[in-house]
Protein backbone atom coordinates (compact mmCIF):
# COMPACT_ATOMS: atom_id res chain seq x y z
CA UNK A 1 0.00 0.00 0.00
CA UNK A 2 1.33 3.44 -0.58
CA UNK A 3 2.13 5.53 2.48
CA UNK A 4 1.90 9.16 2.54
CA UNK A 5 3.32 11.69 5.43
CA UNK A 6 0.88 14.72 5.78
CA UNK A 7 1.95 17.55 8.02
CA UNK A 8 -0.73 19.68 10.24
CA UNK A 9 0.53 23.27 10.31
CA UNK A 10 -0.42 26.21 11.83
CA UNK A 11 -0.35 28.66 14.98
CA UNK A 12 -1.33 27.42 18.43
CA UNK A 13 -5.26 26.79 18.58
CA UNK A 14 -6.49 26.64 14.85
CA UNK A 15 -7.93 23.24 15.19
CA UNK A 16 -5.47 21.23 13.40
CA UNK A 17 -5.77 18.23 16.62
CA UNK A 18 -9.39 18.83 16.06
CA UNK A 19 -9.40 18.49 12.28
CA UNK A 20 -7.18 15.59 12.95
CA UNK A 21 -9.62 14.11 15.46
CA UNK A 22 -12.49 14.95 13.09
CA UNK A 23 -11.11 13.45 10.07
CA UNK A 24 -9.24 9.70 11.48
CA UNK A 25 -12.36 9.45 14.42
CA UNK A 26 -14.95 11.43 13.31
CA UNK A 27 -15.49 13.02 16.32
CA UNK A 28 -14.97 16.61 18.08
CA UNK A 29 -14.38 18.60 21.37
CA UNK A 30 -15.00 22.07 22.29
CA UNK A 31 -12.11 21.43 25.00
CA UNK A 32 -8.58 23.54 24.22
CA UNK A 33 -6.42 21.11 24.98
CA UNK A 34 -2.50 22.52 23.67
CA UNK A 35 -0.34 19.92 21.76
CA UNK A 36 2.50 20.40 22.94
CA UNK A 37 4.84 17.80 20.68
CA UNK A 38 3.89 15.89 18.02
CA UNK A 39 1.17 13.67 17.29
CA UNK A 40 1.03 11.02 14.58
CA UNK A 41 -2.00 9.37 13.34
CA UNK A 42 -2.89 7.06 10.51
CA UNK A 43 -6.14 6.23 8.01
CA UNK A 44 -6.22 4.54 4.91
CA UNK A 45 -8.29 6.43 2.13
CA UNK A 46 -9.85 4.54 -0.13
CA UNK A 47 -10.24 7.00 -3.35
CA UNK A 48 -12.10 4.59 -5.88
CA UNK A 49 -11.90 5.72 -9.23
CA UNK A 50 -8.81 2.74 -9.47
CA UNK A 51 -6.64 4.75 -7.38
CA UNK A 52 -4.53 2.41 -4.91
CA UNK A 53 -5.64 2.79 -1.08
CA UNK A 54 -3.32 5.07 0.56
CA UNK A 55 -2.48 5.27 4.36
CA UNK A 56 -1.97 8.52 5.07
CA UNK A 57 0.50 9.15 7.96
CA UNK A 58 -0.68 12.32 9.49
CA UNK A 59 1.48 14.74 12.00
CA UNK A 60 -0.15 16.91 13.56
CA UNK A 61 2.58 18.92 14.80
CA UNK A 62 2.34 21.50 17.83
CA UNK A 63 1.19 25.31 17.19
CA UNK A 64 3.95 27.40 15.99
CA UNK A 65 4.00 30.35 18.68
CA UNK A 66 6.41 32.77 20.67
CA UNK A 67 6.94 29.43 23.05
CA UNK A 68 7.58 26.45 20.20
CA UNK A 69 8.79 26.59 16.95
CA UNK A 70 8.13 24.04 14.50
CA UNK A 71 11.28 22.33 13.33
CA UNK A 72 12.04 22.18 9.90
CA UNK A 73 13.46 18.47 10.76
CA UNK A 74 9.31 17.41 11.28
CA UNK A 75 8.76 17.98 7.82
CA UNK A 76 10.75 15.16 6.50
CA UNK A 77 9.45 13.04 4.15
CA UNK A 78 6.27 14.82 3.97
CA UNK A 79 4.36 14.58 0.51
CA UNK A 80 1.94 17.18 1.48
CA UNK A 81 1.06 19.35 3.96
CA UNK A 82 -1.60 22.05 5.17
CA UNK A 83 -1.37 25.63 6.66
CA UNK A 84 -4.18 25.74 8.65
CA UNK A 85 -5.84 29.45 10.01
CA UNK A 86 -8.62 30.38 12.79
CA UNK A 87 -10.97 32.99 10.80
CA UNK A 88 -11.48 34.22 14.11
CA UNK A 89 -8.01 35.17 14.88
CA UNK A 90 -6.02 37.46 12.51
CA UNK A 91 -2.98 36.51 14.44
CA UNK A 92 -2.97 32.85 12.75
CA UNK A 93 -2.95 34.48 9.46
CA UNK A 94 0.74 35.55 10.22
CA UNK A 95 2.29 32.09 11.29
CA UNK A 96 1.04 30.61 7.70
CA UNK A 97 3.15 32.89 5.34
CA UNK A 98 6.14 31.73 7.48
CA UNK A 99 5.28 28.32 7.67
CA UNK A 100 5.06 28.23 3.69
CA UNK A 101 8.34 29.19 3.38
CA UNK A 102 9.65 27.07 5.93
CA UNK A 103 7.82 24.37 4.32
CA UNK A 104 8.75 24.99 0.45
CA UNK A 105 12.53 25.68 1.71
CA UNK A 106 12.53 21.97 3.49
CA UNK A 107 10.41 20.18 0.94
CA UNK A 108 10.51 22.07 -2.25
CA UNK A 109 7.22 22.10 -4.53
CA UNK A 110 4.98 19.74 -2.54
CA UNK A 111 0.86 20.01 -2.72
CA UNK A 112 -0.40 21.78 -0.16
CA UNK A 113 -3.96 23.48 0.70
CA UNK A 114 -4.80 26.38 3.47
CA UNK A 115 -7.66 25.56 5.66
CA UNK A 116 -9.43 28.12 6.53
CA UNK A 117 -10.74 26.34 9.97
CA UNK A 118 -13.92 27.54 12.38
CA UNK A 119 -16.55 28.52 9.72
CA UNK A 120 -19.23 27.41 11.93
CA UNK A 121 -18.10 30.39 13.94
CA UNK A 122 -18.11 33.19 10.81
CA UNK A 123 -20.12 35.74 12.15
CA UNK A 124 -17.04 35.97 15.03
CA UNK A 125 -14.39 36.20 12.12
CA UNK A 126 -12.05 38.87 12.05
CA UNK A 127 -10.81 38.03 8.10
CA UNK A 128 -12.52 40.38 5.46
CA UNK A 129 -13.18 39.16 2.07
CA UNK A 130 -10.42 40.89 1.02
CA UNK A 131 -8.18 39.45 3.53
CA UNK A 132 -9.31 35.82 2.04
CA UNK A 133 -8.45 36.86 -1.42
CA UNK A 134 -5.09 38.12 -0.52
CA UNK A 135 -4.83 34.63 1.72
CA UNK A 136 -6.32 32.77 -1.31
CA UNK A 137 -2.81 34.44 -3.54
CA UNK A 138 -0.94 32.00 -1.72
CA UNK A 139 -2.42 28.63 -2.27
CA UNK A 140 -6.07 27.16 -2.84
CA UNK A 141 -8.19 27.95 0.29
CA UNK A 142 -11.04 25.59 1.55
CA UNK A 143 -13.09 26.77 4.27
CA UNK A 144 -13.58 23.95 7.57
CA UNK A 145 -15.12 23.37 10.34
CA UNK A 146 -13.77 20.64 12.75
CA UNK A 147 -16.95 21.08 14.89
CA UNK A 148 -19.49 20.48 11.71
CA UNK A 149 -17.37 18.55 9.77
CA UNK A 150 -17.70 20.80 6.69
CA UNK A 151 -14.77 20.86 4.30
CA UNK A 152 -12.96 18.32 6.22
CA UNK A 153 -13.32 15.05 4.52
CA UNK A 154 -12.90 17.44 0.84
CA UNK A 155 -10.04 18.35 2.16
CA UNK A 156 -7.65 15.84 3.01
CA UNK A 157 -9.61 13.58 -0.64
CA UNK A 158 -8.06 16.88 -1.98
CA UNK A 159 -4.49 16.48 -0.78
CA UNK A 160 -4.53 13.07 -1.18
CA UNK A 161 -5.44 12.67 -4.96
CA UNK A 162 -3.32 15.94 -5.52
CA UNK A 163 -0.06 13.74 -4.22
CA UNK A 164 -0.51 11.06 -6.25
CA UNK A 165 -0.21 12.96 -9.79
CA UNK B 1 33.88 12.53 29.99
CA UNK B 2 35.77 9.90 30.58
CA UNK B 3 34.31 5.98 29.72
CA UNK B 4 33.92 5.66 33.57
CA UNK B 5 32.23 8.88 34.01
CA UNK B 6 29.74 8.65 31.45
CA UNK B 7 29.09 4.99 32.69
CA UNK B 8 28.13 6.20 35.90
CA UNK B 9 26.19 8.95 34.57
CA UNK B 10 24.39 6.79 32.66
CA UNK B 11 23.34 4.30 35.15
CA UNK B 12 21.92 6.95 37.34
CA UNK B 13 19.53 8.33 34.69
CA UNK B 14 18.41 5.31 33.46
CA UNK B 15 17.40 4.61 37.89
CA UNK B 16 15.29 7.79 37.12
CA UNK B 17 12.50 6.61 35.05
CA UNK B 18 14.58 7.69 31.68
CA UNK B 19 14.72 4.57 28.74
CA UNK B 20 18.45 5.01 27.77
CA UNK B 21 19.50 3.68 24.55
CA UNK B 22 23.04 3.58 24.10
CA UNK B 23 23.63 3.02 20.11
CA UNK B 24 25.38 -0.26 19.26
CA UNK B 25 27.88 -1.23 16.95
CA UNK B 26 26.71 -4.72 16.67
CA UNK B 27 24.45 -5.74 15.02
CA UNK B 28 24.11 -2.58 13.31
CA UNK B 29 20.93 -0.02 13.43
CA UNK B 30 20.31 -1.49 17.17
CA UNK B 31 19.98 0.21 20.16
CA UNK B 32 21.13 -1.14 23.77
CA UNK B 33 18.81 -0.56 26.94
CA UNK B 34 21.31 0.82 29.70
CA UNK B 35 20.14 -0.56 33.36
CA UNK B 36 16.44 -1.64 33.32
CA UNK B 37 14.10 -0.02 31.72
CA UNK B 38 11.03 1.71 32.72
CA UNK B 39 8.30 0.48 33.67
CA UNK B 40 6.89 2.56 31.31
CA UNK B 41 7.95 0.77 28.23
CA UNK B 42 6.14 -2.19 28.81
CA UNK B 43 3.14 -0.12 27.73
CA UNK B 44 3.99 0.04 24.24
CA UNK B 45 6.64 -3.31 24.04
CA UNK B 46 5.19 -5.96 26.54
CA UNK B 47 7.58 -8.43 25.58
CA UNK B 48 11.46 -6.73 24.54
CA UNK B 49 14.94 -8.22 24.73
CA UNK B 50 17.99 -6.12 26.53
CA UNK B 51 18.90 -4.49 22.65
CA UNK B 52 16.31 -3.21 20.27
CA UNK B 53 16.72 -3.08 16.85
CA UNK B 54 15.71 0.67 14.92
CA UNK B 55 13.26 -1.35 13.19
CA UNK B 56 11.39 -1.94 16.35
CA UNK B 57 11.92 1.56 17.94
CA UNK B 58 10.36 2.68 14.23
CA UNK B 59 7.76 0.63 14.23
CA UNK B 60 6.46 0.69 17.96
CA UNK B 61 7.71 4.85 17.85
CA UNK B 62 7.18 5.86 14.24
CA UNK B 63 8.02 9.72 15.42
CA UNK B 64 11.31 7.97 16.64
CA UNK B 65 12.29 6.98 12.83
CA UNK B 66 12.54 10.76 12.29
CA UNK B 67 14.13 12.01 15.06
CA UNK B 68 17.05 9.18 14.59
CA UNK B 69 17.88 10.97 11.05
CA UNK B 70 18.97 13.86 13.21
CA UNK B 71 20.17 12.43 16.49
CA UNK B 72 22.83 10.37 13.37
CA UNK B 73 23.37 13.00 12.05
CA UNK B 74 24.54 14.43 15.25
CA UNK B 75 26.68 11.50 16.08
CA UNK B 76 28.16 11.86 13.20
CA UNK B 77 29.25 15.30 12.90
CA UNK B 78 29.65 15.78 16.45
CA UNK B 79 30.06 19.61 17.66
CA UNK B 80 27.43 20.00 19.63
CA UNK B 81 26.77 17.46 22.40
CA UNK B 82 23.12 17.19 22.63
CA UNK B 83 20.38 17.63 19.88
CA UNK B 84 17.12 19.40 21.78
CA UNK B 85 14.58 17.69 23.58
CA UNK B 86 11.70 16.23 21.02
CA UNK B 87 8.14 15.87 22.85
CA UNK B 88 5.37 13.34 20.92
CA UNK B 89 2.53 11.21 22.38
CA UNK B 90 1.89 7.95 21.46
CA UNK B 91 -1.28 6.16 22.52
CA UNK B 92 -0.23 2.73 24.54
CA UNK B 93 -1.41 -0.76 24.10
CA UNK B 94 -4.50 -0.05 26.22
CA UNK B 95 -5.54 3.01 24.16
CA UNK B 96 -4.16 5.24 26.49
CA UNK B 97 -2.16 8.77 25.10
CA UNK B 98 1.08 9.28 26.68
CA UNK B 99 3.55 11.74 26.23
CA UNK B 100 7.07 11.12 25.91
CA UNK B 101 10.33 12.95 25.41
CA UNK B 102 13.40 11.76 23.67
CA UNK B 103 16.77 14.17 23.41
CA UNK B 104 19.70 12.63 21.49
CA UNK B 105 23.69 12.92 23.46
CA UNK B 106 27.05 12.56 22.99
CA UNK B 107 28.11 11.22 26.29
CA UNK B 108 31.76 10.47 25.86
CA UNK B 109 32.06 9.05 23.18
CA UNK B 110 28.53 6.79 23.51
CA UNK B 111 26.27 7.81 21.25
CA UNK B 112 22.77 7.91 23.73
CA UNK B 113 19.28 8.51 23.54
CA UNK B 114 17.22 9.64 26.58
CA UNK B 115 13.57 9.19 26.50
CA UNK B 116 11.55 10.51 29.40
CA UNK B 117 8.09 9.02 30.05
CA UNK B 118 7.46 11.18 33.48
CA UNK B 119 3.54 11.78 32.57
CA UNK B 120 3.56 13.85 35.66
CA UNK B 121 6.29 16.22 34.51
CA UNK B 122 5.42 16.09 30.80
CA UNK B 123 1.51 16.83 31.41
CA UNK B 124 2.66 19.88 33.95
CA UNK B 125 4.80 21.31 31.52
CA UNK B 126 1.91 20.95 28.69
CA UNK B 127 -0.58 22.49 31.46
CA UNK B 128 1.94 24.88 31.70
CA UNK B 129 1.88 26.23 27.75
CA UNK B 130 -1.54 25.80 27.80
CA UNK B 131 -2.00 28.64 30.20
CA UNK B 132 0.72 30.29 28.51
CA UNK B 133 -1.28 29.80 24.93
CA UNK B 134 -4.84 30.64 26.91
CA UNK B 135 -3.80 33.77 28.31
CA UNK B 136 -2.87 34.90 24.71
CA UNK B 137 -6.08 34.17 23.61
CA UNK B 138 -7.76 35.85 25.96
CA UNK B 139 -5.79 39.15 25.73
CA UNK B 140 -6.04 38.75 21.93
CA UNK B 141 -10.05 38.15 22.09
CA UNK B 142 -10.06 41.62 24.57
CA UNK B 143 -8.15 43.88 22.56
CA UNK B 144 -9.76 42.44 19.28
CA UNK B 145 -13.20 43.45 20.98
CA UNK B 146 -11.67 46.64 22.20
CA UNK B 147 -10.12 47.73 19.31
CA UNK B 148 -13.70 47.13 17.08
CA UNK B 149 -15.96 48.92 19.63
CA UNK B 150 -13.08 51.98 19.29
CA UNK B 151 -12.77 51.51 15.55
CA UNK B 152 -17.59 51.77 15.61
CA UNK B 153 -16.75 54.83 17.76
CA UNK B 154 -15.11 56.64 15.05
CA UNK B 155 -16.86 55.29 12.21
CA UNK B 156 -20.02 56.55 13.68
CA UNK B 157 -18.70 60.19 14.74
CA UNK B 158 -16.76 60.78 10.98
CA UNK B 159 -19.24 58.12 8.99
CA UNK B 160 -22.90 59.33 10.16
CA UNK B 161 -22.66 61.94 12.09
CA UNK B 162 -20.84 64.19 9.63
CA UNK B 163 -23.31 63.57 6.71
CA UNK B 164 -25.93 64.29 9.09
CA UNK B 165 -24.56 67.59 10.04
CA UNK B 166 -24.69 68.43 6.29
CA UNK B 167 -28.31 67.25 6.11
CA UNK B 168 -29.51 69.77 8.47
CA UNK B 169 -27.52 72.22 7.31
CA UNK B 170 -29.32 71.79 3.87
CA UNK B 171 -32.52 70.94 5.35
CA UNK B 172 -32.29 74.63 7.11
CA UNK B 173 -31.38 76.51 3.87
CA UNK B 174 -34.07 75.25 2.37
CA UNK B 175 -36.33 76.12 4.83
CA UNK B 176 -35.40 79.78 4.15
CA UNK B 177 -36.38 79.74 0.73
CA UNK B 178 -39.92 80.55 -0.78
CA UNK B 179 -41.86 77.35 0.05
CA UNK B 180 -45.24 76.69 -0.11
CA UNK B 181 -47.01 75.62 3.14
CA UNK B 182 -46.84 71.42 2.16
CA UNK B 183 -42.68 71.63 1.35
CA UNK B 184 -42.47 73.80 4.61
CA UNK B 185 -43.93 70.96 6.13
CA UNK B 186 -42.35 68.29 4.86
CA UNK B 187 -38.73 70.33 5.72
CA UNK B 188 -39.78 70.72 8.76
CA UNK B 189 -40.69 66.74 9.42
CA UNK B 190 -37.04 66.33 7.92
CA UNK B 191 -35.14 68.40 9.89
CA UNK B 192 -37.20 66.57 12.86
CA UNK B 193 -35.95 63.32 11.64
CA UNK B 194 -32.25 64.23 11.49
CA UNK B 195 -32.41 66.05 15.11
CA UNK B 196 -33.72 62.66 16.24
CA UNK B 197 -31.31 60.57 14.16
CA UNK B 198 -28.83 62.95 15.82
CA UNK B 199 -29.61 62.43 19.77
CA UNK B 200 -29.67 58.90 18.87
CA UNK B 201 -26.48 59.07 17.80
CA UNK B 202 -25.80 60.78 21.01
CA UNK B 203 -26.93 58.48 22.94
CA UNK B 204 -25.06 55.63 21.14
CA UNK B 205 -21.84 57.41 22.01
CA UNK B 206 -22.72 58.11 25.51
CA UNK B 207 -22.23 54.11 25.44
CA UNK B 208 -19.09 54.25 24.14
CA UNK B 209 -17.81 57.16 26.34
CA UNK B 210 -16.79 55.15 29.49
CA UNK B 211 -14.68 53.43 27.57
CA UNK B 212 -13.46 56.27 25.06
CA UNK B 213 -12.98 58.56 27.57
CA UNK B 214 -12.99 62.54 27.04
CA UNK B 215 -12.02 64.12 23.41
CA UNK B 216 -9.10 66.06 25.54
CA UNK B 217 -8.25 64.57 28.61
CA UNK B 218 -7.58 66.61 31.29
CA UNK B 219 -4.36 68.48 32.00
CA UNK B 220 -4.39 67.75 35.91
CA UNK B 221 -4.69 63.76 34.93
CA UNK B 222 -1.70 63.81 32.65
CA UNK B 223 -0.15 60.83 32.97
CA UNK B 224 3.72 60.43 32.99
CA UNK B 225 4.99 58.96 29.95
CA UNK B 226 8.12 57.77 31.56
CA UNK B 227 6.34 55.88 33.83
CA UNK B 228 4.30 54.14 31.26
CA UNK B 229 6.93 53.39 29.08
CA UNK B 230 8.61 51.30 32.20
CA UNK B 231 5.37 49.52 32.90
CA UNK B 232 4.75 48.51 29.26
CA UNK B 233 8.11 47.41 28.96
CA UNK B 234 7.81 45.02 32.53
CA UNK B 235 4.93 43.82 31.23
CA UNK B 236 6.25 42.91 27.68
CA UNK B 237 9.94 42.22 28.69
CA UNK B 238 8.93 38.12 29.24
CA UNK B 239 7.97 38.02 25.88
CA UNK B 240 11.28 39.64 24.83
CA UNK B 241 13.28 37.35 27.00
CA UNK B 242 11.43 34.13 25.09
CA UNK B 243 12.71 35.03 21.96
CA UNK B 244 16.07 35.88 23.37
CA UNK B 245 15.60 39.51 22.93
CA UNK B 246 17.27 42.26 24.78
CA UNK B 247 14.09 44.97 25.50
CA UNK B 248 15.38 48.51 26.77
CA UNK B 249 14.55 51.80 27.31
CA UNK B 250 17.03 55.07 27.12
CA UNK B 251 15.84 58.16 28.56
CA UNK B 252 17.07 61.25 28.79
CA UNK B 253 16.68 61.15 32.50
CA UNK B 254 14.70 58.97 34.95
CA UNK B 255 12.05 62.29 35.93
CA UNK B 256 8.13 62.83 35.07
CA UNK B 257 7.67 63.76 32.03
CA UNK B 258 3.65 64.65 31.81
CA UNK B 259 2.07 64.61 28.58
CA UNK B 260 -1.52 65.05 27.30
CA UNK B 261 -3.31 61.66 27.01
CA UNK B 262 -5.02 59.19 29.70
CA UNK B 263 -2.99 56.57 31.55
CA UNK B 264 -4.23 52.95 30.01
CA UNK B 265 -4.52 54.24 26.03
CA UNK B 266 -1.08 55.50 26.41
CA UNK B 267 0.25 52.40 27.72
CA UNK B 268 -2.16 50.75 25.03
CA UNK B 269 -0.67 52.81 22.50
CA UNK B 270 3.13 51.85 23.79
CA UNK B 271 1.73 48.31 23.84
CA UNK B 272 1.00 48.40 20.51
CA UNK B 273 4.03 49.75 18.67
CA UNK B 274 6.48 47.30 21.25
CA UNK B 275 4.88 44.29 20.87
CA UNK B 276 5.24 45.07 17.17
CA UNK B 277 8.56 45.40 17.31
CA UNK B 278 9.53 42.54 19.16
CA UNK B 279 7.37 40.13 17.05
CA UNK B 280 8.91 41.35 13.60
CA UNK B 281 12.50 41.38 15.62
CA UNK B 282 15.17 38.18 15.13
CA UNK B 283 15.75 36.62 18.33
CA UNK B 284 18.84 38.04 19.81
CA UNK B 285 18.23 41.39 18.69
CA UNK B 286 17.67 44.22 20.63
CA UNK B 287 14.18 46.44 20.70
CA UNK B 288 15.23 49.40 21.98
CA UNK B 289 12.59 52.90 23.44
CA UNK B 290 13.84 55.86 23.30
CA UNK B 291 12.42 59.12 25.42
CA UNK B 292 13.54 62.21 24.58
CA UNK B 293 12.10 66.24 25.24
CA UNK B 294 11.97 68.45 22.84
CA UNK B 295 10.73 72.18 23.80
CA UNK B 296 6.97 70.91 24.41
CA UNK B 297 6.85 68.20 23.16
CA UNK B 298 7.72 64.48 24.49
CA UNK B 299 9.40 62.37 21.23
CA UNK B 300 9.19 58.37 22.00
CA UNK B 301 10.49 55.98 19.26
CA UNK B 302 10.42 52.66 18.79
CA UNK B 303 13.32 50.80 16.95
CA UNK B 304 13.78 47.20 16.49
CA UNK B 305 16.59 44.95 14.20
CA UNK B 306 13.63 43.59 11.94
CA UNK B 307 12.92 43.52 8.34
CA UNK B 308 11.54 46.93 8.30
CA UNK B 309 8.42 47.78 5.98
CA UNK B 310 8.17 48.12 2.30
CA UNK B 311 7.37 52.02 1.00
CA UNK B 312 4.39 50.58 -0.60
CA UNK B 313 3.08 49.65 2.97
CA UNK B 314 4.46 51.77 5.06
CA UNK B 315 2.24 54.69 3.01
CA UNK B 316 -0.58 53.11 4.45
CA UNK B 317 0.72 51.44 7.60
CA UNK B 318 -1.70 53.71 10.10
CA UNK B 319 -4.97 53.67 7.96
CA UNK B 320 -7.90 51.50 9.13
CA UNK B 321 -7.23 47.66 7.97
CA UNK B 322 -3.80 48.14 7.14
CA UNK B 323 -1.59 45.42 7.65
CA UNK B 324 1.91 45.19 8.21
CA UNK B 325 2.87 42.82 5.96
CA UNK B 326 6.14 41.92 6.58
CA UNK B 327 5.00 39.03 7.92
CA UNK B 328 1.43 39.06 7.46
CA UNK B 329 0.26 42.02 10.12
CA UNK B 330 -2.30 42.01 12.60
CA UNK B 331 -5.95 42.69 12.17
CA UNK B 332 -4.97 46.35 10.86
CA UNK B 333 -6.87 48.35 13.70
CA UNK B 334 -3.62 48.40 16.01
CA UNK B 335 -1.69 51.03 14.38
CA UNK B 336 -4.91 52.34 13.35
CA UNK B 337 -6.01 53.05 17.23
CA UNK B 338 -2.75 54.48 17.84
CA UNK B 339 -3.29 57.06 15.72
CA UNK B 340 -6.65 57.77 16.60
CA UNK B 341 -4.89 58.10 20.14
CA UNK B 342 -2.49 60.19 19.44
CA UNK B 343 -3.61 62.58 17.21
CA UNK B 344 -7.10 62.93 19.59
CA UNK B 345 -4.09 64.20 21.89
CA UNK B 346 -3.06 66.97 19.69
CA UNK B 347 0.35 64.81 18.66
CA UNK B 348 1.61 63.29 15.78
CA UNK B 349 2.77 59.53 15.11
CA UNK B 350 4.89 58.24 12.28
CA UNK B 351 7.32 55.55 10.84
CA UNK B 352 10.65 56.11 9.37
CA UNK B 353 12.68 53.25 7.69
CA UNK B 354 16.61 53.07 9.98
CA UNK B 355 19.13 53.18 7.55
CA UNK B 356 20.57 49.53 9.70
CA UNK B 357 17.54 48.45 8.12
CA UNK B 358 15.31 48.22 11.03
CA UNK B 359 11.89 49.97 11.60
CA UNK B 360 11.29 53.01 13.82
CA UNK B 361 7.83 53.51 15.09
CA UNK B 362 7.67 57.11 16.60
CA UNK B 363 5.32 59.33 18.51
CA UNK B 364 4.93 63.03 19.73
CA UNK B 365 2.60 64.33 22.74
CA UNK B 366 2.47 68.18 24.12
CA UNK B 367 3.96 68.37 27.03
CA UNK B 368 1.82 69.73 30.24
CA UNK B 369 4.02 71.92 31.80
CA UNK B 370 3.63 72.96 36.01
Amino acid sequence: MIQKKICMLGSFAVGKTSLVARYVRSVFSEKYLTTIGVKVDKKVVALGDGHPDVSLLLWDIYGDDDFQSVRPSFLRGAAGYFLVADGTRSQSLERIGQLHRMAVETLGPVPYYILLNKVDLISEWVLGEREERQLAEQGTLIRTSAKTGQGVEEAFQKLTRSMLQ
Amino acid sequence: MDERSASLLLDFCASQDFLILVRATEPADSYHIVGHAPKWLSLYLPAYEQTLSESVLASTFPFLENFLIDAKLLWLLGGEERLEPAIWSEVDQAGNEQLLQVSAHLVGAQQVLFIEGNQQLLRDRQMLFQQARQGELAHMRFAQSSQKRDILFHCIVHDIATPLSTLAGSLQLLAMEELSPRAKDLVQAGLRAVAKQDALIHDVLDVFRPDFGEETPSTASAPDLHACIVETIRLLQPKAAWRKQLLRLESEGNGVVRVIGERSRLERVLANLIDNAIRHAPPSSTVLVTLQTESDVAYVTVDDEGPGVSKEVSDRLFDKFSRDRRSGGKVGLGLYFCRMTIERWKGTIGYAALPSGGARFWFRLPLVKG
